[in-house]
């Protein structure tokens, strides 16, 4: 059938849920923030696919604000975890237990 | 429908009667609490007489221009606003009217003779300071009682004097029983007081006000309707005047609430002449006489109020007869007194009330400061009188002022008391209460009333045989030095037995030729009465006389009585007396009489001690510990409990965390769309799973 | 007939694309080598570009390929190299319990998700009939004019998680 807006909506969601997954069930922290990262990208992907059949530029422009604060994340996140695995030697969450009462 | 033209007159002058005893309380309890045993003794005593002196002078010029005004006219002044909240209005205000004015003229000219004979009185005392600051307090306060113009400010003029009382009846208070004689007295007033305070509620929730010449103007136009208003079959008139009675009972000593009145006599004697016997117990008369325009719509208030004004007179009397304490004897006179005074606010005889008050004012005031001139003779050591006698010789002066005092309560003519306890016997015989007349009530209060009378001459003889005449019981050693009081003592009593003399003829009535002043100038302040009248047996005139003659009798009567029965205590002889005689055959009344009927046991048993207990064991083990402590207890324990509870939550995995992120969103969405403004996708879920549900039905 | 196999050509792209976004997502998460997740993370990403063409998007396509697969999946390869993963020990069972829970809530929330995309309105948008190409003149044009501040306040944010990198990532000092 011809491919409408719901078709990349549903694809986002897709794609999201998979990124939630990941953030719920893995216990690496970077394999979380990548899929952060896909959570990300779904999003984006579904402005765009909004701006195109809104027919103005407002989501691309939207898009691109959220990938470079995307970048931004991924710099701050990662050199997060490069400081936990430099303390704890580990980057297991379930070890990393330190923000407790 | 006749209104009475009253006017109210605003004048500027009546805040300085109250004004100078309260600055005398400022000085003397500033001077008392920064300079303690330094503040010199002068200043205390002229200070504080020159203030009671000041307000006496504006009292009695205010007195005199009242009189010369038209009859309808009153002074009122607004000093401040006090409390004022929608319909409720109570000002800081007095009223300056014939009964205020009289009122006010007794309080200052007996309380100015009682502070100048207290100087004498407290000279040797350390505490001298603080006796004048608490005198002149009570003085501030009971001008505002007479003088209020709204039953709430009077009320706490009611409650100051209340205080007052409890401080100096305790002055001594190192003295564990004195100081529990001060308790006694402010406990049993204050069961007096909640029933005042009942009264001041049913007239505020009836009449919308609380301030006394709106009520009275209110009653006044309309008063077929409040003469029918009633809650519960009850009319609010007999309500409110009941409850209000409830109050003088207690602040005046009638029964049941008189039993603090003869421990009272632990304080000081000029605080038991000022305060038990000229001033504070006559507190409750006043009331019912600045309240009768309440009263008269109610019959019946007036008649408990008679009842028990007449029992009380007499019973107090019979207590009387055998008491040994130079002032508790006089104590129980004032009770007895007392009860008059409500037996004539009873028979709707307000201005005889208040007459006699007038007069026992002075006699009453002149026995208690003569007692006190005794008890400084005897230098506080001695105050049982059967251990004195003769001390006309001692003390001469002392006993001529006394003398008079007493024939005066006695009620011998032409002295203040028979004047003023004449009309009163007279308006009880003579009532124009409809109720007593429908009981034939009034005959009997008459006969209790001159019973009563029959034992005030004899207890008052029998007082002043064993104190004053006949020989001294009084040992060698003491005798020696007794000797008459200092003149700041003697004087004021030689003006308050020219008062008891001469006080009587401002009451002169009719039938003697007199114009009865007193009564006609009181007029104005009470509410209209239907005259007295005697149910003619034989004429009016012959029935005046009769009454006047029994009266009298009746004084003579007991003087004659005691005498006899005291005579060896006048002439020794070898036998005992008959009054001892009397006494030993009749042991059982004798003991009754002489424990007061064991009331006061009684109170404390049935009273007393279960509320004691009660409270330790109820209010204070259960409820306090168990249940407000608990409470309290189990708050904080709820807290711990929910803290240890919710802290497992925080255990430092992010992945844990990372989960309640991820749930909060997700109910955050579901909130949402299912009942928030962005709402209506959870409606198109179900509608699209309805639909599936039907469609696959419908395959089927 | 062009209309169709324009569109037919159009549909099957994007139904090529997707699978394959789809599956590299999944081996992503899946993967227990960090390596393997991240290299699939990129082919994730060229796939999503394609996408972005698809929907006339070509200035963010490149964005994509130069920032998402070039710069940031260099950047985390570069870290993986840095620490040394190891493997992992098996989880307590009161994590997998949650786990479990939570991927279950996971996957319905997808479902939803999924279902309520599907239902947006078909046919009437707007942009359907003159769609607007995402050039870079365009982009630029709005870029500058329009979202002009946004723009600016992002630079504040590059200079913020700059500083911060560079505070977390330093060397740690030597204790005597």
């Amino acid at each position: 059938m011809i491919v409408g807006p719901q078709h990349f909506l549903v694809l986002s969601a897709v794609l999201f849920g998979i990124g939630l997954l990941g953030v719920l069930v893995r216990r690496n922290a970077v394999i979380i923030l990548m899929s952060i990262e896909l959570m990300l990208n779904s999003g984006n992907m579904a402005l765009v696919a909004f701006a195109r059949y809104w027919g103005n530029l407002t989501g691309q422009i939207f898009a691109f604000l959220v990938m470079v604060v995307a970048a931004c994340e991924v710099a701050v996140g990662l050199a997060i975890i490069l400081a936990l695995f430099r303390n704890k030697d580990t980057v297991d969450v379930d070890k990393i237990n330190i923000m407790k009462w | 429908m006749a209104i009475e033209l009253i006017r109210a007159v605003d004048v500027n002058w009546i805040a300085f009667i109250v004004l100078f005893p309260f600055l005398g309380f400022l000085f003397n309890g500033l001077g008392y609490l920064v300079f303690r045993e330094r503040f010199p003794r002068w200043l205390s005593n002229w200070s504080a007489c020159l203030t009671i002196a000041a307000s006496f002078i504006f009292a009695a010029i205010g007195l005199y221009v009242i009189s010369q005004e038209p009859e309808d006219v009153y002074y009122v002044q607004k000093v401040f606003t006090w409390l004022s909240v929608g319909d409720f209005r109570a000002d800081f205000g007095f009223i300056f009217d014939h009964l205020s004015a009289i009122m006010c003229l007794v309080v200052t000219l007996v309380g100015l003779l009682i502070h100048i004979y207290a100087t004498g009185y407290m000279g040797h005392d350390p505490g001298y300071a603080r006796f004048f600051t608490y005198m002149n307090l009570f003085m501030f306060m009971m001008l505002i009682l007479v003088l209020a113009d709204n039953i709430v400010l009077l009320f706490v003029g009611w409650e100051g004097v209340g205080l007052c009382s409890y401080l100096l009846i305790g002055f001594w208070y190192e003295d564990w029983e004195k100081a529990r004689a001060g308790l006694k007295a402010f406990i049993v007033n204050r069961i007096g007081d909640f029933g005042f305070l009942l009264g001041i509620f049913t007239l505020f929730l009836f009449l919308h006000t609380v301030e006394l010449v709106p009520m009275k103007s209110w009653i006044a136009e309309h008063s077929g309707q409040f003469g029918h208003l009633t809650v519960l079959g009850v009319k609010v008139a007999t309500l409110a005047g009941i409850f209000l009675f409830i109050g003088a009972c207690g602040k005046s000593a009638q029964i049941p609430l008189y039993v603090w009145l003869p421990d009272a006599m632990a304080g000081p004697t000029p605080v038991s002449a000022l305060i038990h016997a000229a001033t504070m117990v006559t507190a409750g008369v006043y009331m019912i006489g600045r309240m009768s325009f309440v009263y008269v719509h109610s019959p019946v208030a007036l008649a408990v109020v008679a009842v028990i004004g007449a029992l009380t007179a007499l019973y107090a009397g019979t207590i009387g007869l055998t008491q040994k304490d130079i002032k508790r004897v006089l104590a129980y006179s004032t009770i007895s007194q007392l009860g008059y005074m409500f037996l004539a606010m009873g028979t709707m005889a307000f201005a005889s009330g208040i007459f006699h008050l007038f007069t026992h004012a002075f006699f009453k005031a002149l026995l208690f400061l003569g007692a006190g001139s005794v008890i400084v003779a005897y230098h506080h050591k001695e105050q049982d009188i059967t251990n004195m006698g003769g001390l006309s010789r001692y003390l001469p002066w002392t006993h001529r002022t006394v003398l008079i005092a007493f024939l005066a309560i006695i009620g011998i003519p032409p002295f203040a008391g028979f004047w003023s306890k004449d009309e009163i016997l007279f308006r009880a015989f003579a009532s124009s209460n409809q109720v007593l007349h429908k009981y034939h009530l009034n005959l009997l209060l008459w006969a209790i009333a001159v019973t009563a009378a029959l034992v005030t001459a004899i207890y008052m003889t029998r007082w002043m045989i064993l104190t004053f005449w006949g020989s001294s019981r009084t040992d060698e050693e003491t005798r020696h030095h007794l000797q008459e009081s200092p003149n700041s003592m003697i004087i004021p009593l030689g003006f308050l037995a020219a008062g008891s003399l001469l006080a009587g003829f401002l009451g002169v009535p009719a039938f003697f030729g007199g114009s009865n002043w007193f009564e006609h100038f009181l007029e104005p302040a009470f509410a209209a009465v239907p005259p007295a009248e005697i149910t003619g047996i034989l004429n009016e005139e012959f029935m005046e006389l009769v009454l006047v003659l029994m009266s009298v009798a009746a004084a003579a009567l007991g003087l004659l009585i005691a005498t006899a029965a005291y005579f060896d205590k006048l002439f020794p002889a070898e036998k005992p007396g008959l009054a001892d005689r009397i006494a030993d055959k009749v042991k059982p009344l004798y003991q009754l009489s002489y424990n007061k009927y064991y009331v006061d046991e009684i109170y404390d048993y049935t009273i007393v001690q279960p509320t004691l207990r009660g409270s330790y064991y109820f209010l204070f083990r259960f409820f306090d510990v168990m249940i407000i402590d608990g409470f309290v207890n189990g708050l904080a324990a709820l807290s711990a409990f929910t803290g240890r509870l919710l802290r497992r939550f925080q255990n430092g995995i992010v992945s844990n965390y990372l989960f309640f992120f991820v749930a909060g969103v997700v109910l955050i969405i579901f909130y949402m769309g299912a009942v928030g403004p962005t709402g209506g996708w959870a409606i198109t879920l179900k509608a699209l799973l309805k639909n599936l549900l039907s469609q696959i039905k419908n395959l089927r | 007939m062009p209309g169709n196999i324009a569109e037919a050509i159009y549909s099957l792209t994007f139904y090529g694309l997707a699978l394959i976004a789809v599956v590299a997502a999944l081996i992503v998460i899946l993967a227990r080598n960090v390596v393997i997740s991240a290299i699939w993370l990129v082919v994730c990403f060229i796939a999503v570009a394609g996408v972005y063409a698809l929907l006339k998007a070509p200035f963010l396509m490149a964005v994509q390929i130069l920032v998402y697969a070039g710069a940031i999946m260099v950047l985390f390869v570069m870290l993986i190299m840095l620490m040394d993963i190891g493997r992992f020990e098996p989880g307590t069972a009161w994590q997998t319990l949650v786990r479990s829970v939570s991927a279950a809530i996971g996957l319905v929330i997808m479902m939803v998700f999924m279902i309520l995309l599907s239902l947006s309105k078909r046919g009437a948008w707007p942009g359907l009939e003159k769609p607007e190409p995402g050039t870079i003149e365009k982009i630029g044009e709005v870029l500058f004019t329009k979202y002009l501040l946004p723009f600016e306040v992002l630079s504040l944010l590059l200079v913020a998680a700059v500083v911060a990198v560079l505070y977390l990532a330093r060397r740690p000092e030597e204790k005597e």
